[in-house]
C-alpha cells in the first residue's frame, strides 16, 4: 500500500471518527453473601449448594455492565457475569447480556437485538440483585422441576436427583432471565399500556443462549396501568425448548425435537401505598416432551412417547418500609409451586410429575448507601422439617 | 359624620400608595447602598455525552452519575452552581428560613437539581408524575423516606442542621427508591447570603454587610471553591470564581 492510500484511509477514518465516537460506561455488581442450609440442601431446591451448606462466606455473583449509546437513537448493552450457580464455585466469566437496541427518536417504542432481558414475569425484569426484594427468586424462576432440555419428562430429576450439575431439570422461567432473539418493547398508551414481545429462539423455561435445532418461540408481556395504586401484567408464551445432545441424538431423525413444546401463561399484579407495596405473580406453564426413565427414552416403536404435564406457581410479595428507620424495609414472601397430571396417549400417570412445593421468605434489608445494599433473608420450605432451609446475610454493591 | 368619613376615606386612599412607594424608594436605596460581589463563574466543559434515556437500558439507570441525571430544561450547567457568602468577622444571631421551597418531580427527574436553603428550612417535595415517586435520603444527619406519594402529593419536610458538617455547608443527597436514576441535592446553608448562577454563568450577591466572608462556589461536579474577602460597606466587589480543577 502506498503513501497515497494509507493517508487516504486515515483520512476516511478520521472523517468517519466524529461519528464513530461513542462512550462506554461501565458499571460493576458484587454479592457477598454468609449462607447456610439444612441437610437436604441442593442448588435445584433452596438454592443452597450442597457442598456448601454449611455456614460459609462466598461471592455468589460479579458482573461486569458495559452501556454504550452510539447516538440518540441506538445502544449497545453487555453484562459479562461470573457466579455460583448450581455448582457453589464461581464459573468462568460469560456474556449473559449482549444486545444492540434501537430506540425511536420520538416515540417509547424500541427494537432491541441479541441477547437481553426475557419480556415474560416480572421478576426477570430484576435481574440485578440490588433491585430486588428478596435474596432468591419465586419456585416459578428457582425450583428446577423434571423437565429436561435434553431428556423431556425426567421423574428422576429435581427431588430426587443425587447431582448437582449437568443436566438438573429446568425451572418454569429460566432464572437468569434472559432470552436471544428479537424484542419490541412499546408503550401503546404513555404510562397505562405497555406491550413487550419477543421473537425467541427458545421457550422461558430454556438457559441456553443458542439453539441447535429449529426451536423458536414467542415470548409476550403486556402491563396495564389503570391508575397510580394498580399495575396489571398479561404474561403468555409458546415455544419449543429442547437441544441437541449426545443423549437424545440417536432419536432425532425420526423425532424433531422441536415438536416439544412450553406454553405459558401468567398473570401479575402489583399494588402500592405509601410505605407499602403488595406484588403478586401467578404462573401456569404446559409441556409437551419425551419420556426419559430408567436410564432411557420411553418408545413406540421408533418414536418417542409424548408426555403432556403441567404446574402451575404463585406466589405474594409483602414489602415494607417503616418510616422511622429510613433505608430499611421488611418483607415476606408466601411461595407455591403445585405439580399436575401427567399424561400419555395411554395413561394419566396417577401421582403428580414433581414434588409440590411451598416456600416461606422474610427479608429485612438496610442500604448503606445509595447503592450498597445488606440483607438478611430466611426461608423455609416443604416438608417444614428444617431440612430444606436457607439463610443468607448478604450484601450486594453497584458500582 | 358620613361626610367626615369619606374625606377620611378619601385622603387614605391618595395617601397609601405615596406610603407604600415610599417604602420601595427607601429599600431600593438600601440595596444600592449595601455591598455586593459580583462576578462571573467558569466550570469545567462538559463532555458531549448523550443525555437520553433510553427506556430499554437494563442496567444504564442506576449507574448513572449524578452529572448525567438532568434534564433538558434542566441542562445548563451554571443554574446547578450556588454562590454563598459565610460571615467570618461577624455571626448571624437569626438566621432566617423560608418555608416555600418546592423541589418538583417532573419526567423522573428532579428539579431543581441543587436547591439551596438556610438550615432549618422547609422544603416541598412535588409529585408532577402520574406515576408514584418516592424521595428518601441516606447522608448521615439527615436520613428520611417520604414514601411513595401519587401525583399533585405534596409533602413537606423540614432541613435539619446536619451535625456532622461543622462547616455548615452541608449537600443532602436525594434519591426515589422507585427510579434509580434520580438524583437531587439540597445545599443546606448556614447563611442567608447565597444565589444561584444565572444561566449565562454571572452571580450577584446583594445586601452584604460590611466584613470579612468565606466565599464558597458550589457545583456538585467541582470541588468545592473557596476565598476569604473583605469587603467594605456600599462596596460593589468584583471577583470571579474559576471552578475549573
Amino acid at each position: 500500500m502506498n503513501k497515497k492510500k494509507i493517508t487516504g484511509v486515515l483520512l476516511l477514518l478520521l472523517a468517519f471518527q466524529a461519528d464513530i465516537v461513542a462512550q462506554v460506561q461501565i458499571n460493576g455488581t458484587i454479592d457477598i453473601e454468609f449462607s447456610s442450609g439444612g441437610s437436604d440442601s441442593k442448588f435445584i431446591t433452596n438454592g443452597i449448594n450442597e457442598d456448601f451448606r454449611y455456614l460459609h462466606l462466598s461471592i455468589p455473583q460479579i458482573n461486569l455492565l458495559l452501556f454504550s449509546p452510539i447516538n440518540d437513537q441506538f445502544f449497545v448493552e453487555a453484562r459479562l457475569q461470573s457466579d455460583t450457580w448450581g455448582t457453589g464455585q464461581l464459573s468462568t466469566p460469560r456474556f449473559t447480556l449482549a444486545n444492540l437496541t434501537w430506540a425511536h427518536p420520538d416515540k417509547n417504542f424500541s427494537l432491541s437485538f441479541g441477547r437481553f432481558l426475557s419480556p415474560i414475569g416480572i421478576y426477570s425484569k430484576k435481574a440485578l440483585s440490588i433491585d430486588r426484594t428478596f435474596v432468591d427468586l419465586p419456585l416459578n424462576y428457582s425450583y428446577f422441576t423434571n423437565i429436561s432440555d435434553e431428556r423431556g419428562f425426567w421423574p428422576a430429576a429435581g427431588n430426587n436427583a443425587n447431582y448437582t450439575t449437568g443436566d438438573v431439570g429446568l425451572s418454569t422461567i429460566y432464572l437468569g432471565g434472559y432470552t436471544t432473539g428479537i424484542l419490541l418493547d412499546w408503550m401503546l398508551i404513555e404510562e397505562k399500556l405497555r406491550l413487550e414481545t419477543s421473537f425467541s429462539m427458545v421457550a422461558p423455561a430454556s438457559d441456553q443462549n443458542y439453539t441447535n435445532l429449529a426451536n423458536g418461540a414467542v415470548l409476550t408481556h403486556l402491563t396495564f396501568n389503570p391508575n397510580i395504586f394498580w399495575q396489571f401484567g398479561l404474561s403468555a408464551s409458546h415455544g419449543s425448548y429442547m437441544q441437541l445432545t449426545p443423549v437424545n441424538r440417536i432419536h432425532r431423525p425420526n423425532n424433531p425435537l422441536e415438536q416439544y413444546r412450553q406454553s405459558l401463561v401468567g398473570l401479575d399484579i402489583r399494588y402500592a401505598f405509601g410505605f407499602l407495596e403488595i406484588q403478586t405473580e401467578t404462573i401456569f406453564s404446559y409441556w409437551t416432551s419425551p419420556c426419559y426413565t430408567n436410564g432411557q427414552f420411553q418408545l413406540y416403536g421408533n418414536e418417542l412417547a409424548e408426555y403432556r404435564t403441567s404446574n402451575i406457581g404463585t406466589n405474594i410479595d409483602l414489602r415494607f418500609e417503616p418510616p422511622s428507620l429510613p433505608g430499611s424495609y421488611i418483607a415476606f414472601r408466601a411461595d407455591h409451586l403445585n405439580f399436575l397430571t401427567a399424561e400419555t396417549d395411554s395413561s394419566t400417570l396417577s401421582s403428580d410429575w414433581d414434588t409440590d412445593t411451598s416456600r416461606l421468605t422474610a427479608v429485612f434489608g438496610y442500604k448503606l448507601a445509595r447503592n450498597v445494599e445488606t440483607k438478611i433473608a430466611v426461608s423455609e420450605q416443604t416438608p417444614f422439617d428444617q431440612s430444606l432451609y436457607a439463610f443468607r446475610f448478604f450484601l450486594t454493591a453497584f458500582f | 359624620m358620613k361626610l367626615l368619613s369619606l374625606i377620611c376615606g378619601i385622603i387614605l386612599f391618595f395617601l397609601l400608595p405615596l406610603q407604600t412607594e415610599n417604602r420601595e424608594a427607601i429599600a431600593q436605596e438600601a440595596s444600592l447602598e449595601s455591598a455586593s460581589i459580583s462576578g462571573t463563574v467558569t466550570l469545567p466543559t462538559s463532555s458531549s455525552s448523550s443525555s437520553r434515556q433510553f427506556r430499554g437500558a437494563a442496567y444504564r439507570n442506576r449507574g448513572n452519575s449524578s452529572a448525567s441525571s438532568q434534564n433538558s430544561s434542566d441542562s445548563n450547567p451554571y443554574i446547578n452552581t450556588i454562590v454563598s457568602a459565610h460571615p467570618v468577622s461577624f455571626s448571624i444571631d437569626n438566621l432566617p428560613t423560608s418555608d416555600s421551597v418546592q423541589i418538583i418531580q417532573k419526567n423522573a427527574v428532579f428539579i431543581p437539581q441543587v436547591t439551596p436553603v438556610t438550615i432549618g428550612s422547609t422544603v416541598q417535595f412535588v409529585n408532577s408524575d402520574s406515576f408514584y415517586h418516592n424521595v428518601f435520603s441516606l447522608t448521615p444527619g439527615a436520613r428520611f423516606n417520604i414514601g411513595r406519594r401519587k401525583t399533585g402529593d405534596v409533602y413537606s419536610k423540614e432541613v435539619p442542621a446536619l451535625e456532622w458538617k461543622v462547616s455548615g455547608l452541608g449537600p443532602i443527597d436525594l434519591f426515589c427508591d422507585i427510579h434509580s436514576q434520580m438524583n437531587a441535592i439540597i445545599l443546606s446553608l448556614d447563611t442567608p447570603y447565597f444565589t444561584r448562577v444565572n444561566e449565562d454563568g454571572t452571580y450577584t450577591l446583594n445586601n452584604l454587610p460590611e466584613g470579612t466572608y468565606e466565599l464558597r462556589g458550589y457545583n456538585r461536579n467541582t470541588e468545592l471553591y473557596t476565598q476569604r474577602i473583605s469587603i467594605d460597606e456600599n462596596e460593589q466587589h468584583q471577583l470571579n470564581l474559576n471552578l475549573v480543577n
